[in-house]
């Protein structure tokens, strides 16, 4: 079992709806969806796969060549409606679906937010309701080490673990919030920010006492230069195998008005190594340059099958294959994805099964070809931005978005899952984890959703 | 201070020459095309003759002309994606630019016309000569803050108060003294009269602790407490014993902070306890981790921009007319949605009701229907 694979939205659209302007009159207007050009792979244009690169201490082995142009990215598809980040009616919304239209006619999405929970619905198991987290917060990861072990983290503080049983919570200290999660063999360690640390199990020297729930703030003993070198880095996900000796952390740069930084992002992976008894060192692994070349500087997610063999994606399609990963040199493949789209979650079965997915339900699938190449996934049935996967097989995956989105693929087809008990709310859905097949975890705004609302 | 959005506009006239229809380029493209200025479609016109329903409404066709007031000129990203009233580049025509000043005044396109527009902090037009811009200073003794209002008594000349406000003379219960506004009752370099200053020793006599002899009721010689001190006990043997910055006496006597939060000087120069309850000190600012896009769920986590941070998670929010359609960092909000056929009011929202149809404002482009066209084409 592994942690930290699922991963949440940091960047969601709102549109906002425009007033008619000058003599523009609408009576019979017409609004036309566009055609999902992004997904036809016949509209990118010589996406070629490219080169393999030695990573860390040592020099570049080979220059790296960029993603060739899109010639046109694809109008995409996504529903106007405005994407609020809290849900709309929180906990206290009214338990009628029907009530989303707000005069009583039926909602146009019914057929999947029945009120009754049944078995092969998805149903609230977690902790919000009375005494438990708010229903503004946002679980950004679920993971865990078996199935009665399970870890979710987010917003504000957010923190709970369930023992097979029940959930407890085990909210850190000062409200801040988790991006990623390491579950190492007896410690759990929280990260802000990959120098803003928590742990639990850890002997922190002058920590001072720890928090009711066993937090304490563990110091980091480095920091590369080129890490805090010109502007800063907002960690969005990370993930370590188990047994791993380095977790990987995926960031985002933060410009704040840098034109450099606007125009040469730099890396957007890093990895971070516990050294006993008590503080964690960063190393770049990416020479800066190099996201120059290749889309590495803005990464969303990242898993992987072993502990030496990562899947990292990110904006504007970016898929990194990151080879020898927990060894001195890792190896970094650059993959073509087939989409300028920014990808926000990954998941890898094998080594020669891995999925993607991302903005406007982009769906990517990996079946272990030689050539540096996703396929095209056509056949998804939704629109809505996809923000993480997870599964047990390349024939049990579950994928969750935008407006309580729940897909699984059971090797042959997609199938909408439905939600039970959410009434008129459609929160975001930013983190799914399963511990085997039938057995899922869901979680996002406000809700922590399992099959039948069993473990 | 923040600039109001209300300014005070002047025409003006210095507006560079019209440029040529089409630039350098060897060979243009004409991306659509404008119209005259014409009756603006209407719902209720009687006008509409044929075209009115029964109802009285008019039907409306997607139409790829641009409305009143909108065109494609050459250096048009899309078609009919100028405004000749607003354009700062192409203000009442294509390539008109409203040249900028080499004043503070910025320069407007107001009804296709170049205007300078006022700082309302700033210098004012008050002789209605648009050449000459924002002339007026808000000094001005005969436009005292505002044009005409004019200062007639040498006593009272034309102050800035402290809220960056202009009147003639100081506010009631203030005396004007060497261009100050002060309270000669309680003034120690002004007590009871202009240039009366307090000897801060008074006779020379020992003085209790942390405190001095300064003016109080208009007259020199009592016992006043040094900053950020007080007299606690109101035994002045034991002089102003107490110091106003601490957690235990924050600004004031007996005022103690919360556990967890210290005593520090804000911004107007007093002792406060901080933070507050629901925030979170972050090198050394109170500042809320739900809501704080520079800080959002943790000190120095930034959200970037057009980023917003609402209970400790970051989102983007595109300002208007603007949104993210490809979810990249990168490039932000990067598709102009009040212009773009392919993004018209939205991500994926096409105008292809005929060839042509233009985005205007965020919406596909209609007009009124010809009589035999059933309602479903343009004219």
């Amino acid at each position: 079992m592994s942690s930290g694979h699922s991963r949440r939205d940091p960047v969601a659209r709102t549109v906002k709806k425009q007033a008619l302007v000058g003599a523009v009159a609408e009576l019979d207007h017409r609004r036309h969806l566009a055609p999902r050009g992004e997904r036809d792979p016949r509209k990118l244009r010589s996406m070629t796969a490219l080169g393999i690169v030695a990573l860390g201490a040592a020099s570049i082995a080979a220059p790296l060549s960029a993603c060739a142009t899109s010639d046109d990215s694809g109008p995409s598809n996504a529903p106007e409606e405005n994407r609020a980040l809290a849900p709309d009616a929180a906990a206290d919304a009214p338990s009628d679906a029907q009530a989303e239209s707000g005069d009583g006619g039926a909602c146009t999405d019914c057929e999947y937010f029945p009120e009754s929970c049944s078995d092969d619905v998805l149903c609230h198991n977690g902790p919000f309701g009375p005494g438990g987290f708010d229903p503004l917060t946002q679980i950004n990861l679920i993971g865990g080490r078996a199935p009665n072990d399970v870890w979710i983290a987010g917003a504000l503080g957010a923190v709970a673990h369930f023992d097979g049983t029940s959930w407890l919570r085990q909210d850190l200290a000062g409200g801040t919030s988790v991006h990623a999660l390491w579950l190492r063999d007896s410690m759990e360690i929280s990260f802000l920010a990959l120098d803003q640390i928590f742990g639990r199990g850890i002997d922190v020297p002058d920590a001072g006492p720890a928090s009711p729930n066993g937090w304490v703030p563990a110091p980091t003993s480095a920091t590369p230069a080129d890490y805090r070198g010109g502007w800063l880095r907002a960690l969005v996900a990370g993930f370590a195998a188990p047994g791993a000796t380095w977790f990987w952390g995926a960031t985002q740069n933060v410009c704040d008005g840098s034109f450099s930084c606007r125009t040469s992002r730099t890396s957007g992976l890093w990895r971070v190594r516990f050294e006993p008894p008590s503080t964690f060192t960063i190393s770049s692994v990416i020479p800066p340059a190099l996201c120059q070349q290749i889309q590495c500087g803005d990464m969303r997610a990242i898993h992987g099958s072993s502990a030496d063999d990562l899947w990292a994606v990110g904006d504007r399609g970016a898929i990194l294959r990151i080879g020898d990963a927990d060894s001195d040199t890792p190896q970094l493949r650059a993959f073509n994805s087939q989409t300028w789209n920014a990808l926000y979650g990954v998941w890898a079965a094998s080594s020669s099964d891995a999925w993607a997915v991302g903005k406007d339900g982009v769906v990517r699938h990996y079946a272990g070809a030689a050539a540096a190449l996703w396929d095209v996934v056509s056949d998804v049935p939704t629109t809505n931005d996809l923000f993480a996967v997870s599964g047990t097989s390349s024939s049990d995956v579950w994928v969750v978005g935008d407006a309580a989105t729940v897909l699984h693929y059971d090797g042959k087809a997609w199938s909408r899952i439905k939600i039970a008990g959410l009434g008129a709310r459609r929160p975001k859905l930013t983190a799914v984890w399963t511990t085997s097949p039938g057995h899922v975890w869901i979680g996002g705004q406000g809700v922590l959703l399992s099959l039948g609302g069993k473990p | 201070m923040h600039r109001t959005i209300a300014r005070q506009v002047v025409p003006f006239a210095l507006v560079v020459p019209f440029l040529s229809l089409f630039g350098g380029c060897g060979t243009s493209v004409v991306l659509g095309e404008s119209v005259e200025a014409g009756a603006p479609p209407s719902f209720t016109s009687p006008d509409a003759g044929a075209a009115s329903l029964d109802a009285g409404l008019t039907r409306y066709c997607p139409s790829n002309k641009c409305p009143e007031g909108f065109t494609t000129c050459p250096s048009s990203v899309f078609a009919c994606d100028v405004n000749l009233q607003t354009d700062i580049n192409n203000c009442g025509a294509c390539g008109s630019q409203c040249a900028k000043l080499q004043t503070v005044e910025e320069v407007e396109c107001v009804d296709g016309r170049c205007v300078v527009v006022c700082d309302p902090y700033g210098n004012m037009d008050c002789d209605g000569i648009a050449d000459n811009g924002c002339e007026t200073p808000r000094s001005d003794s005969k436009n005292c803050g505002a044009c005409g209002n004019v200062c007639s008594d040498p006593e009272r000349p034309c102050l800035r108060l402290d809220d960056d406000s202009y009147q003639c003379g100081c506010p009631a219960g203030l005396t004007l003294c060497d261009g100050r506004c002060v309270d000669l009752s309680t003034d120690d370099g002004n007590c009871g009269a202009c240039g009366t200053r307090c000897a801060s020793e008074g006779d020379g006599g020992p003085r209790p602790t942390n405190m001095y002899y300064g003016c109080t009721t208009s007259e020199c010689g009592h016992l006043k407490c040094n900053q950020h001190t007080a007299d606690c006990d109101h035994d002045t043997e034991t002089g102003c014993e107490v110091f106003l910055g601490s957690t235990e006496n924050c600004g004031a006597c007996g005022h103690a902070c919360a556990p967890g939060q210290g005593c520090f000087l804000n911004f107007s120069g007093r002792y406060e306890c901080r933070c507050a309850e629901g925030q979170t000190s972050c090198n050394g600012a109170c500042v809320d981790l739900a809501t704080d896009a520079n800080n959002c769920g943790s000190c120095g986590y930034r959200c970037g921009t057009n980023g917003i941070c609402t209970f400790g998670t970051c989102s983007r929010e595109c300002p208007i007319g603007k949104a993210d359609c490809n979810g990249n960092a990168a490039d932000g909000c990067e598709v102009n949605t009040q212009s773009d056929p392919r993004n018209c009011g939205g991500c994926g929202i096409v105008c292809d009701a005929i060839d042509g149809q233009a985005c205007v404002g965020g919406r596909c482009t209609v007009e009124p229907c010809a009589e035999d066209d059933g309602g479903t084409l343009a004219r």
